[in-house]
């Protein structure tokens, strides 16, 4: 008898099939001309320089530090958020249950989250903005004229 | 006996595989006809009758395009990136209860087999655990090839979606405490009736779970991964042929598949209102086999409308808002909607012990009233230019 | 159990805490939540509870060993004034890390399943990682930090792996139920069971810097900044022998024939090795990270020995040695830090060699005095802590019979008084251009209490007896 596992096996097998006929399929069908040209790396049609493998910015580090918090904080949720709300439970404690299921998870939820805050006054949070300058023209239209627009459209 | 149940099996995720691929396919199709609609073209329509064949020719153009592979790219992982996008797209539509169950009898005994890929009592674990495994074909993508746009994208892609998925899944946490359980079927089945629903228990879940799906398939307004504008393809920019067919054809699989979820965990899946009348009824005119069957392709075919609708709903938001910067969407990921959800999941837990499953709307109330406050607050902009003097 | 809920939430308050102007508040929030820690400590005296479905315990051995402990971080806290000044030391997350490592260390004191040890275990190096790579524009602390963080997650890996044979072959993660599968031992053990033992060892031993596993030990005490430096060779050994103690006396005692020889051998070598390496540096610090190996050696004769007497013994020598380093370390950071300023010298090794503190009694009769207690009661000699901390010491060993273990002891302190003297010949007779120090009263006032309990203990070690 197969398990609903073992379905989930036979579904991961049937996807890996797909993708090699897909894959495989396309190879009998195209051509095959390769050259230095078009194996080249695509850099806006220029020649490329150096390797793609650069330094990026530090602050997606940061993000996914945190991020494996709260994922792990999620991990622990799920198995809570199922027990939280169940009857038997509740009854059986007279109520309390779930009250006290839910200081626990507060309790648990806010230490996460005064973390968040740390990171965020500490300003871990903020990427750069862009700075656009306004640009200063030369005109003869009187400053008036604006005002009156602006009056209009209010 | 263990031979029928494999076939039966395979039949099932024949079919899944079947419609997900259709109707990503038609997407395509759906998402040009939708962009001509709202721009007054006329979209597609050489390709058959009101261009329906379009899709093929697309598909059949990416099998005979050439495919070539950097020579500056790490050859497997290159192929590997595509493949895992597919693959985990796929991968997620197993869960989904398209519908209630087909009844066929066997000596005199009925038998109810659920119109669903597996049902698991972790589905919604599983869901979650596939979508986030989504982000590798991206990221191995992006990083085998060895491009600097493609590379930004790839990060890009990563922490965009690391970011939305914290509070992608502190929404559905709200769910699963009202349903105790995480399996998908169980929760359709608690939204029976129609004011049960959980978009109407849980708003401020949805519009975060609605949210976070956008982002999570890279769809605008969270397409930066692969912005055109700044990035060429993004992740994708090396890519071509069916490797990035399967790339483009995932993100359609996902956006699927996302619909899918919100009709299921917001909208009640296959339910519909005077459900259990209509059901009632069939089955006592057409008999128990039958009226069933018959009550379950409704079922079906309303869950699909809510899909389609929500297919529609990706593409006209995708024609209808701008792109946002990146500072922006890691403000709205980080410093909104993570401590919105997390509020949330209080807030709700609250109100279950006092047997109030709306409390929800508190926090929804509350946020609109601020919004407003503030936005009558705020200066007007005016019109004032910087000049030389 | 107190200490360790009042730890985590004044950590984090102090981390918020940093986001106020001045930066003046940490130091006295911090010794006010380190002593209300202590205060807290205490009130379970006399009385053995087992917190947390069993996984905690807290009993009078493990109380006076969180109390050392507090006690030294206390000392070491209240040393740290400079922080002040640096413009680009971050106090607040110096203060909360220290308190959370803190909350590591008595996990580490006073677990009752191996799991807690190494979730302990783990909070205390990840937190000592951290401080070691502190000083962020220094190329030797980031070097310092990168190799203790290497080599400690290997020991962790091996130390986790060893829980894990362990529990494939006694079917238990508790103290109790390892120690229940072990009395078995006549009718013979699994041989998994001793190689989980071994690798547990190895792991703890990596931590408390015994040689063959010290080799990071010279390399990381020189290379974090002082401060840390004498954070990490007192709370984190101390913490370590708590940690080996427990587990040897509450797991394995039925099973001593086995690793009874093998911490023997192990106690021999580290004392030969750090005493021997130890004489020949030049740098202070490097010579106290050597001192602090040959310290671990002598802590280890008690395990080695594990006899009835071995509990005090190791409590006595811990407190000795933690409060003689504190002071040591305390006068070394003035001492360079007024080399610094005068002469502006590009090559930090050189304010931290020997011929720093070349004079520095006639000056500064303080330091000299509070640097050469420290000094005589490191070497052992009487009438100071360390002397009786030894003399404890070396009587668990002669109860064990191990004889030759003692002789290898007494002649290796032999050898420490050497380099030990070096210092103190160099404050009181040598000449060298020094000039007074400011001394800042917080400073004064934690040497003065390491020169009287040294003194104290070394006139009237009875006074901790019977305590526990």
């Amino acid at each position: 008898m197969l398990s609903d596992f073992g379905t989930l096996l036979l579904f991961i097998l049937a996807a890996f099939a797909f993708i090699a006929l897909v894959l495989f399929g396309a190879r009998f069908l195209r051509p095959d001309r390769p050259n230095i040209e078009k194996n080249s790396t695509y850099e806006s049609g220029e020649e490329p320089v150096g390797n793609a493998n650069i330094q990026f910015n530090i602050r997606f580090y940061v993000v996914a530090l945190v991020f494996v918090l709260f994922d792990v904080e999620l991990v622990f949720l799920f198995p809570w958020a199922t027990v939280f709300g169940q009857a038997r439970l509740i009854e059986a404690t007279g109520g309390r249950w779930g009250w006290f299921a839910l200081t626990e998870v507060i309790l648990f939820v806010v230490v996460l989250a005064l973390g968040l805050a740390y990171v965020w006054a500490k300003g871990y949070l903020d990427w750069v903005k862009p700075q656009p300058k306004l640009p200063t023209v030369e005109t003869k239209v009187p400053m008036d004229l604006y005002k009156q627009v602006n009056e209009r459209f209010k | 006996m263990a031979l029928p149940i494999l076939l039966t099996k395979g039949l099932i995720i024949l079919v899944i595989f079947g419609i997900s691929l259709l109707i990503a396919t038609y997407s395509t199709y759906a998402e040009r006809k939708v962009a001509a609609f709202l721009q007054d073209r006329i979209g597609p329509n050489r390709a058959g009758p009101w261009g329906l064949l379009q899709p093929i020719a697309d598909a059949g153009k990416l099998f005979f395009k050439e495919d070539f592979i950097p020579s500056q790219a790490s050859k497997w992982l290159f192929i590997l990136g595509p493949s895992l996008a597919m693959f985990t797209a796929l991968m997620s539509s197993a869960v989904i209860p398209f519908g209630d169950s087909i009844r066929f009898a066997w000596d005199n005994v009925n038998y109810d087999v659920n119109v669903q890929g597996i049902e698991i009592n972790i589905g919604v674990l599983y869901i979650f655990g596939v979508v986030s495994l989504g982000v590798y074909g991206v990221m191995v993508g992006g990083w085998a090839s060895n491009n600097k746009f493609s590379l930004l994208g790839a990060i890009r892609a990563a922490s965009q979606n690391i970011s939305y998925e914290i509070a992608l899944g502190l929404s559905m946490i709200a769910i699963l405490m009202m349903t105790g359980s995480l399996s998908v079927r169980q929760i359709v089945n608690e939204q029976a009736t129609f004011f049960e629903w959980n978009v109407f228990t849980q708003p401020l879940g949805f519009i975060i779970f609605l949210t976070c799906s956008f982002a999570e398939c890279n769809r605008t307004p969270f397409d930066l991964p692969e912005c055109e504008t700044e990035l060429v393809g993004g992740y994708h920019t090396e890519y071509s042929s069916m490797k990035l067919g399967l790339y483009l054809f995932s993100e359609y699989i996902n956006m699927f598949v996302s619909s899918a979820f919100i009709s299921a965990l917001y909208f009640g899946g296959f339910h519909y209102p005077f459900m259990n009348e209509v059901n009632g009824a069939l089955e006592k005119s057409m008999g128990a086999v039958t009226g069933h069957n018959l009550a379950t392709a409704i079922g079906f075919l309303v869950f699909f409308g809510k899909i389609l609708f929500f297919i529609f709903f990706f593409m006209w938001v995708r024609w209808t808002l701008p792109r946002f910067r990146y500072d922006q969407l890691m403000n709205l990921g980080w410093k909104i909607f993570i401590p919105l959800s997390i509020l949330n999941v209080v807030v709700t837990g609250a109100g279950l012990l006092y047997d109030f499953k709306y409390s929800s709307w508190l926090i929804v109330v509350v946020m609109t009233v601020l919004a407003v406050m503030s936005q009558a607050k705020a200066p007007k902009q005016q019109v004032v230019p910087q000049r030389t003097v | 159990m107190f200490p360790i809920v009042l730890l985590s939430v004044f950590a984090v308050v102090l981390l918020f805490l940093g986001f106020l102007k001045s930066r003046s508040v940490l130091l006295p929030a911090t010794l006010l939540f380190l002593v209300a820690a202590l205060v807290a400590n205490f009130l379970d005296w006399n009385k053995t509870y087992l917190y947390f479905n069993s996984m905690l315990r807290t009993d009078n051995l493990s109380m006076v060993f969180t109390a050392i402990v507090l006690l030294s971080s206390f000392l070491v806290v209240a040393l740290s004034g400079s922080f002040e000044d640096d413009e680009a030391a971050q106090p607040a997350e110096y203060y909360a890390i220290i308190l959370f490592s803190l909350v590591g260390a008595i996990m580490m004191i006073g677990y009752e399943n191996l799991v807690m040890l190494f979730v302990g275990v783990e909070i205390l190096s990840v937190a000592m990682y951290i401080l070691t790579g502190s000083d962020k524009r220094n190329l030797r602390s980031n070097e310092a930090a990168l190799k203790y963080f290497l080599m400690g997650a290997f020991a962790t890996g091996i130390m986790l792996f060893g829980m894990a044979l362990l529990y494939g072959a006694s079917g238990s993660f508790t103290l109790a139920g390892i120690a229940s599968y072990a009395s078995h031992a006549q009718q013979g053990l699994s041989l998994i069971f001793y190689v989980g033992l071994l690798m547990l060892l190895v792991g703890l031993l990596f931590k408390v810097s015994a040689a063959p596993f010290h080799f990071w030990t010279p390399d990381v005490y020189d290379g974090a900044p002082t401060i840390f430096t004498a954070y990490m060779s007192t709370v984190v050994k101390t913490a370590g022998f708590a940690a080996l103690l427990h587990l040897l006396a509450a797991s394995f005692t039925y099973v001593y024939s086995f690793w009874g020889i093998i911490l023997a051998v192990v106690t021999a070598i580290t004392l030969i090795a750090g005493n021997v390496t130890a004489v020949y540096q030049n740098s202070f610090k490097r010579m106290m990270a050597y001192s602090s190996i040959s310290h671990a050696g002598y802590l280890l004769i008690g395990l080695a020995a594990l006899s009835a007497q071995s509990r005090q013994a190791i409590v006595f020598y811990s407190l000795a040695y933690s409060i003689a380093t504190i002071s040591a370390f305390g006068v070394l950071m003035l001492v360079t830090r007024q080399r610094g300023m005068q002469t502006l010298s590009s090559n930090p090794l050189s304010n931290e060699s020997f011929d720093a503190f070349n004079g520095l009694a006639k000056q500064n009769p303080l330091l000299g005095l509070a640097m050469a207690t420290s000094m005589l009661s490191l070497a052992g000699i009487p009438l100071t802590a360390g002397f009786w901390g030894k003399f404890y010491m070396f009587s668990t060993a002669v109860e064990r019979g191990q004889i030759w273990l003692l002789v290898v002891a007494v002649l290796m302190s032999a050898v420490g008084i050497y380099y030990y003297f070096r210092v103190i010949i160099a404050m009181y007779f040598r000449d060298g251009a020094t000039e007074p120090i400011r001394i800042s009263p917080v400073f004064r006032y934690v040497l003065v209490a390491a020169i009287i309990l040294t003194i104290g203990l070394g006139v009237a070690p009875g006074l901790l007896q019977g305590l526990f």
